[in-house]
């Protein structure tokens, strides 16, 4: 947790953003940005490395907040949220207090915006003075959330300059000029063994390659790897955790970005990297000196598909007349839908785009503020410490597929792992996934649907249950072709000869020409009666996971069915039941889009 | 038991009092708890901190006798729960006058209430106070520091903004201790309840860009569950798409995706093209819709550009 000193400054203003894929950090960044030019201090934060105690002293905020799910707030926004939440708060508790919200949000979603929303009216039910309507960015505009963020920007601007004018003489800068760069770089020495950056955090593990072995039959369409690592050190992690990779980018990739970026001759020059704003953020674990090579290798992501942001910062930077031409077209209001055929449709990479606008100059010191952070990724443990406290074992389907472009696009992450080779050393993270508890007691039953990848943290459950004595456990694996992707069917196969495990799994694509595919929530569905015994009789705790499209729904309803059939129960409910297991705890969904 | 008071002479500024001063009470009981000495107990308590008046209930009820506006800390009210019970049809009036003669942010603290005035809260919060909270038989409540209900927030253009209070440090330190509580007991608000008819509304589909006359579509979501992203994927599989038949003048055949399998034999035999337009080269952000090239990495001019028919393995 970050603490501070409260913001006494006359010109401070706290920005607080609370992001799912990045977008409102975006936004936060670009607002401190614009209130730097209107002569503020900003600071900003992920709202949760607030300290929540710091409000009370606060006098001038900005959230930016983005809608998760079907309408909930931002995972990391649940700790904040609840302490407003307390119904013993005066309604003047925050009466120094001016606000301003903009929210981010899906208008096909019946709850768009809801978490700003519901953030705007609480601030001022407790006395904050909010000093403009609030800002809601729709993902269905056809420029996205700039659409509402752009005006919203320009009203605040307005807002903040009557609250708080400029001092005398003092003038804000136009509006297209460039914004200075967020580090400056001065050659660097080399040290001479540069310690990995990640082991400085304790979450991070060396770990070598045992295995890396494709499971899908050779003539499948998909690429689904068992790998196994191997730790220098005991390490821990309960069913639910993930393993979280820090990608590296091909290095011929890497080559030819640095060349058609004209940093051929520099990229293996060192730098130190000094940070000159703190509110504009740089990637995780940064090492303090850096090649641009160890730079698009580790930390900038060419393989990002480019946003609007992007485009609008590469127009500073391109020479030529054409490309100024197109870049304007881009991102005009008319040319939006073309942008988006360009890059998104198509999921363009940056590296892709540079080689079309060649004449772009980016100064290196720019790099940071043009190219996102390479995020790391996460993944499923599918493997348990009861079984050996040295190993952590991943199902990863590796990402290719292919769009009009004729060159198939691949996930950075999962090529890096489908690259890596037996006797290969890789720093790995373990964090807790957070959703997962297994119940107390081992002889409670516990069912568990797992369908493709989603086996992965199905297995840990039961490696780590049937290493604790349980017996009781259920599976139900979706997959497409027994004799094609059925992960792991030896060893659910040689546990349900044991008596540790009821086996039951769906091939969708085994049934012959014409008769209806079976899905896990078929089979739910035929075992009705023994999953009411296990879930209404015997407390059976559920886990979904997997991938979050039509799955989890079909499973719950078939569920639902099951307890309304030999529960005796109305369809209300039985819908009752599911939803307070739900809230019991004892219906888990761990899915993943 | 609660410490005497230390009564601090000017020259001995090392010595703390226990308890500070407080601002005046009013201590109200009735016959019952004056009988079974509660209400002596409550003034003997406050009386150690503060000044304190003293009036019965029935007194008030009938107005014998009036409060002043504004002129009370807090005022403590301790009944028996047959006192309480016989209220409940007069305890709107009752508030009110304890209301007004509070003053801004002063308590209003009753005791010993239990379950005998189910209407409490409600009335509360009717005659404009904030329930702070309500445990072990007691309720306490605030009257707000400005009239709740108003916010001066600025609706389109920007209009001069009421002054700031004066900020006040003990009210100020004694909400800074409130919110900091890192175990509070209460339950959380419904916080859908705080949302208005108009906050539930959601934008209508996006208009059509004004002047312009090409059909704006809507984009498929993530996790389309609409059918748009079928669509959308069908459209692709009808579009036409644009094969070079490998000859040397470079020229083009437009077919079905369909019919591209079939294709992509014969074109798999066929020798390399060679770019021939003057534009190709440049990559897709400046090559037009019907441009052969679509879908290829930018090239230099006169390049051979081998076009690879190899099957999809995808």
């Amino acid at each position: 947790m970050h603490t501070h000193a409260a913001n006494n400054h006359e010109r401070a203003i706290t920005i607080l953003y609370a992001t799912e894929t990045g977008n409102a950090q975006d936004l936060a960044e670009r607002l401190a940005h614009h209130c730097r030019r209107l002569q503020f201090t900003p600071t900003v934060f992920s709202i949760d490395a607030y300290s929540p105690e710091e409000l009370i002293s606060e006098t001038l905020m900005v959230f930016i907040i983005s809608t998760a799910g079907s309408g909930k707030e931002p995972r990391t926004m649940s700790t904040f949220w609840n302490m407003l939440l307390r119904s013993d708060l005066p309604s003047d508790l925050f009466e120094d207090l001016d606000y301003a919200v903009f929210g981010l949000g899906d208008s096909t979603y019946e709850k768009f915006c809801w978490p700003a929303k519901l953030l705007s009216r609480r601030l001022a039910s407790l006395g904050a003075r909010e000093i403009l309507p609030r800002g809601e960015g729709d993902e269905q505009h056809h420029l996205g959330s700039d659409g509402a963020f752009g005006p919203w920007l320009l009203k605040l601007s307005k807002v903040l300059l009557h609250l708080h004018p400029l001092p005398e003489g003092t003038e804000v800068p136009p509006g297209d000029t460039l914004p200075p760069p967020r580090v400056t770089l001065t050659p660097g020495v080399p040290a001479e063994d540069i310690p990995e950056p990640l082991f400085k955090d304790k979450r991070y593990h060396l770990a070598t390659i045992k295995q890396n072995d494709r499971m899908t039959a050779p003539d499948w369409y998909q690429d689904v790897r068992h790998l196994e690592f191997e730790f220098d050190e005991d390490v821990y992690y309960e069913p639910g955790d993930v393993a979280v990779i820090h990608p590296h980018v091909p290095a011929v990739d890497v080559e030819s970005f640095l060349s058609s970026m004209g940093y051929a001759n520099i990229a293996d020059e060192p730098f130190t990297i000094e940070h000159n704003f703190p509110d504009q953020s740089l990637p995780d674990h940064l090492p303090e000196t850096a090649t641009l090579r160890q730079l698009f290798t580790r930390y900038l992501d060419i393989t990002a598909v480019p946003k609007r942001s992007f485009f609008s910062t590469l127009r500073h930077f391109t020479t030529d007349e054409l490309e100024r031409e197109k870049l304007d077209e881009f991102l005009s209001e008319e040319g939006a839908d073309d942008l988006y055929d360009y890059a998104q449709r198509v999921r363009r990479t940056i590296r892709e785009v540079m080689e079309e606008f060649r004449s772009a100059k980016v100064p290196k010191e720019y790099v940071f503020d043009l190219f996102p952070h390479l995020r790391p990724r996460e993944f499923s443990i599918a493997s348990s410490v009861l079984r050996n406290p040295r190993r952590a074992e991943l199902c990863v389907a590796i990402v290719q597929y292919r769009t009009k472009l004729r060159i198939p696009r691949r996930g950075v992450a999962t090529t890096y792992l489908a690259a890596l080779q037996p006797g290969d050393k890789i720093p790995v993270g373990i964090k807790k996934g957070g959703l997962i508890t297994l119940p107390k007691d081992v002889h409670t039953p516990v069912i568990c649907i797992g369908p493709g990848t989603g086996i992965a943290p199905a297995r840990a459950i039961i490696e780590e249950r049937t290493r604790q004595g349980s017996k009781e456990n259920t599976l139900y694996q979706g997959c497409r072709s027994v004799s094609k992707d059925q992960h792991y069917r030896a060893e659910f196969e040689a546990l349900a000869s044991e008596g540790k495990l009821v086996y039951r799994v769906a091939p969708s694509r085994d049934s012959p020409e014409g008769v209806k595919r079976t899905y896990v929530q078929d089979l739910i569905a035929e075992d009705a009666k023994r999953i009411w015994e296990l879930v209404g009789e015997s407390g059976a705790w559920v886990y979904i996971s997997g991938s979050s499209n039509k799955m989890p729904a079909g499973v719950k309803a078939a569920i639902r069915d099951a307890i309304r059939e030999y529960g005796g129960k109305s369809e209300d409910e039985a819908a009752e039941y599911v939803a307070t297991m739900e809230r019991e705890g004892r219906l888990i969904e761990d899915c993943w889009s | 038991m609660a410490p005497t008071a230390i009564y601090i002479s000017h020259s001995d500024t090392n010595v703390i009092a226990a308890t500070p001063i407080k601002g005046p009470a009013l201590a109200i009981g009735s016959l019952s708890t004056a009988e079974d000495g509660k209400y002596q107990s409550l003034i003997t308590d406050l009386e150690e901190t503060r000044k304190v008046e003293k009036q019965l209930l029935d007194r008030l009820l009938d107005r014998a006798t009036a409060l002043s506006p504004s002129s009370f800390a807090s005022v403590h009210v301790i009944l028996s729960p047959s006192d309480y019970e016989g209220l409940a049809q007069r305890l709107s009036e009752l508030l009110a006058q304890l209301h007004s003669s509070l003053e801004p942010l002063g308590t209003l603290h009753i005791q010993n209430v239990s379950y005998s005035l189910p209407n409490l809260h409600s009335e509360l919060t009717l005659s404009g106070f904030t329930v702070l909270s309500s445990a072990e038989g007691t309720v306490i409540a605030q009257k707000p520091a400005h009239i709740v209900g108003t916010s001066s927030s600025l609706n389109g253009s920007v209009t001069a903004l009421p002054l700031r209070r004066r900020i006040d440090p003990e009210r100020k330190a004694s909400k800074k201790a409130l919110w900091t509580l890192s175990a509070p007991a209460t339950p959380p608000i419904d916080a859908e309840s705080l949302l208005t008819d108009a906050d539930r509304q959601r934008p209508a589909a996006c208009e059509p860009i004004s002047g312009s006359n090409t059909p704006r579509r809507k984009k498929a979501c993530k996790n389309c569950t609409c059918g748009l992203a079928e669509l959308e994927a069908e459209e692709l599989a009808q579009s036409k798409v644009v094969l070079l038949n490998g000859a040397e003048s470079g020229g083009a055949v437009e077919v079905l995706q369909s019919d591209k399998e079939r294709l992509i034999a014969a074109a798999a035999a066929a020798p390399k093209a060679t770019s021939s337009c003057g534009n190709c080269y440049l990559g897709d952000a400046f090559r037009c819709s019907s441009c052969p090239y679509l879908g290829l990495p930018a090239f230099k001019p006169g390049e051979k550009v081998e076009i690879d028919f190899g099957m999809d393995d995808i």
